[in-house]
């Protein structure tokens, strides 16, 4: 066995660590790569851009620790641009994990503290919990959002004026310009139940493995736009600060890494290959001598 | 992790570290913190569910017709019909009685129908613009209109290109999956064959995600680890943590792992 062919035998451990170090090196040295933003994340972008002064934006924050590394970065930027442009929105966990109302809780009030102390809860940004019931949730939602929800995540009753003035001019789907869900794989419900029948555009921040099976829904416009992954929330950050130095989101953190990771993944591949090539060409050299 | 005390981050740290020992080897931690993580999930979830869905939704309403009922049938009492739904509930349950078996069957029946007539709606309504949007021009002008509909907008090479990839990968990909007859003929083979190579580069791309979603969830974790607890721990663990990393390289050179053969996983 030649040198070469050994490549394809490493011991998975040494390639962990391998891929460990070289994603540690961008959180210890501040490294700035240029992000390229896609057609679906500046769609999204625009889209939210765009909310009437007089509606809401729904968001379904259905995501927890396990899909923090890309769901965090996906809402953080989104309710950035919210907050910042003075877009009012409500928050809700659909189905997936009880967990997503703390977590969109976390996110808010980090911008909140950080950026937008003038910003209100019951004002700006409603967060109304969790609930379940996939599609007759959403059908309820439309038809009369206090069907579903009798109470917000603080325990106010939504008809509370004083505590929760926004909630006292939403009641239906006419209440809200869009929905945006950001969780690990988004409900597709939301675009048969409320895209197809109220025409509502809907937005999705998904992880990116389960990025493939919705691109069909951009191009044929049931999606207005799409966060794809920490690549998603980068570009989103791209497009809300174009000075480098103002983004401060998880996604543009992790991004850089993320290309140190890959680029250490696709190193291995090749090395792979190579021990793989070497491996087959040793074998038909001691087949020709036999 | 904003204003987290520092047992805090130690036990997230330890967890973290406790689960990533399973890249390693298996072992005991690891699977004591997955049954731990488990026991959490299931139980945070029992209450929650209860508090914000079944208690507002079902339970509370039940009762305030009871109490309307007791009061002279006042308004309200209709309510307590929401215990039929409970009952219904409660018949899945007959699933573990061989004699009442039938009755959780009433139930099944029941799920089935509404969920037949649940995804009729949901196919249409997801699928219907997905076969409308397939119909596209393959000589198209910028606007996206065909070339003869009377736009004035100039033809654009671009988006013709799109539309004839998009157009010839569906067909393409179509002709692959015709299994009814033969594939004898030269110009459907060569498109079975051009199929099969498009759905090869789909799914190239599904892994090349995956790779990005796995590779976030582990960067999200190396940020926490090098920002939030690494600061906080005292040089001496930092010698721990090296001479271990050390002596695990070591081990590792002397003994390669145990691999899985067919007999093991029997």
């Amino acid at each position: 066995m030649n040198v070469l062919s050994r490549l394809q035998d490493i011991d998975r451990r040494w390639l962990y660590l391998a891929l460990a170090l070289s994603c540690l090196v961008p959180f210890l040295v501040t490294i700035r790569l240029p992000v390229y933003v896609s057609p679906e994340t500046r769609s999204l972008y625009e889209a939210i851009d765009r909310c009437p002064k007089d509606k809401v934006i729904l968001v379904d924050s259905a995501w927890d620790a396990g899909s923090l590394g890309e769901n965090w970065g996906q809402v953080e930027v989104v309710f950035d641009h919210m907050l910042r442009k003075g877009i009012k929105f409500i928050v809700i966990s659909l189905d997936i994990t009880p967990l997503g109302p703390q977590f969109a809780d976390k996110v808010i009030s980090k911008l909140v503290k950080t950026k937008y102390p003038y910003r209100k809860y019951g004002v700006d940004w409603v967060n109304l919990g969790f609930t379940k019931g996939d599609w007759q949730a959403m059908q309820q939602i439309a038809k009369d959002i206090r069907r579903q929800f009798k109470r917000d995540s603080r325990g106010w009753s939504l008809d509370d004026a004083k505590h929760l003035p926004l909630m006292q001019r939403v009641h239906n789907i006419d209440d809200i310009y869009m929905i945006y869900s950001v969780t690990y794989s988004p409900m597709e419900n939301w675009i048969p139940f409320v895209h197809g029948v109220y025409g509502t555009p809907i937005g999705f921040g998904c992880a990116g493995i389960q990025s493939t099976t919705y691109y069909r829904y951009i191009l044929s416009k049931q999606l207005v736009g799409m966060l794809v992954g920490v690549r998603g929330a980068a570009e989103y950050d791209a497009l809300l600060y174009p000075n480098v130095r103002e983004r401060q989101s998880l996604g543009t953190q992790l991004i850089v890494p993320q290309a140190f990771g890959h680029t250490a993944i696709i190193v291995a591949v090749i090395l792979g290959n190579v021990g793989y090539f070497a491996a087959r060409k040793g074998e038909r050299k001691v087949g020709t001598r036999r | 992790m904003e204003h987290a005390a520092n047992w805090q981050i130690w036990l997230a740290a330890i967890v973290t570290l406790g689960i990533y020992s399973y890249l390693w080897n298996d072992n005991k931690l690891y699977r004591m913190l997955l049954n731990v993580m488990i026991g959490l999930g299931v139980g945070y979830s029992f209450i929650v569910i209860w508090k914000n869905v079944l208690g507002p939704l079902w339970w509370q309403p039940m009762c305030r017709g009871f109490s309307a009922i007791a009061h002279g049938f006042a308004p309200g009492s209709v309510n307590a019909l929401w215990i039929l739904v409970g009952f219904l509930g409660t018949l899945w349950y007959f699933q573990f009685s061989r004699r009442y078996l039938w009755l959780s069957r009433i139930v099944i029946g029941m799920t089935l129908g509404a969920g037949a007539g649940m995804t009729f709606k949901q196919q249409f309504l997801l699928n219907a613009p997905q076969i409308t949007d397939s119909f596209r021009p393959l000589v198209a002008r910028a606007d996206g209109t065909p070339l003869l509909n009377g736009s004035t907008a100039p033809v654009s090479f671009w988006m013709s290109l799109n539309n004839i990839i998009f157009v010839g990968t569906i067909v393409c990909v179509m002709v692959y999956f015709l299994f009814s007859f033969e594939h004898k003929s030269a110009p459907i083979r060569g498109a079975a064959k051009a199929g099969r190579w498009l759905l090869m580069i789909s799914f190239g791309a599904f892994f090349g995600n995956t790779v990005m979603t796995r590779m976030a969830v582990f960067l999200e974790r190396l940020q926490f680890l090098a920002n939030d607890w690494g600061p906080i721990v005292p040089y001496w663990v930092w010698v721990a943590i090296c001479a271990g990393l050390i002596s695990a390289v070591w081990l590792a050179l002397r003994k390669p792992p145990r691999k899985h053969t067919q007999q093991n996983q029997l």
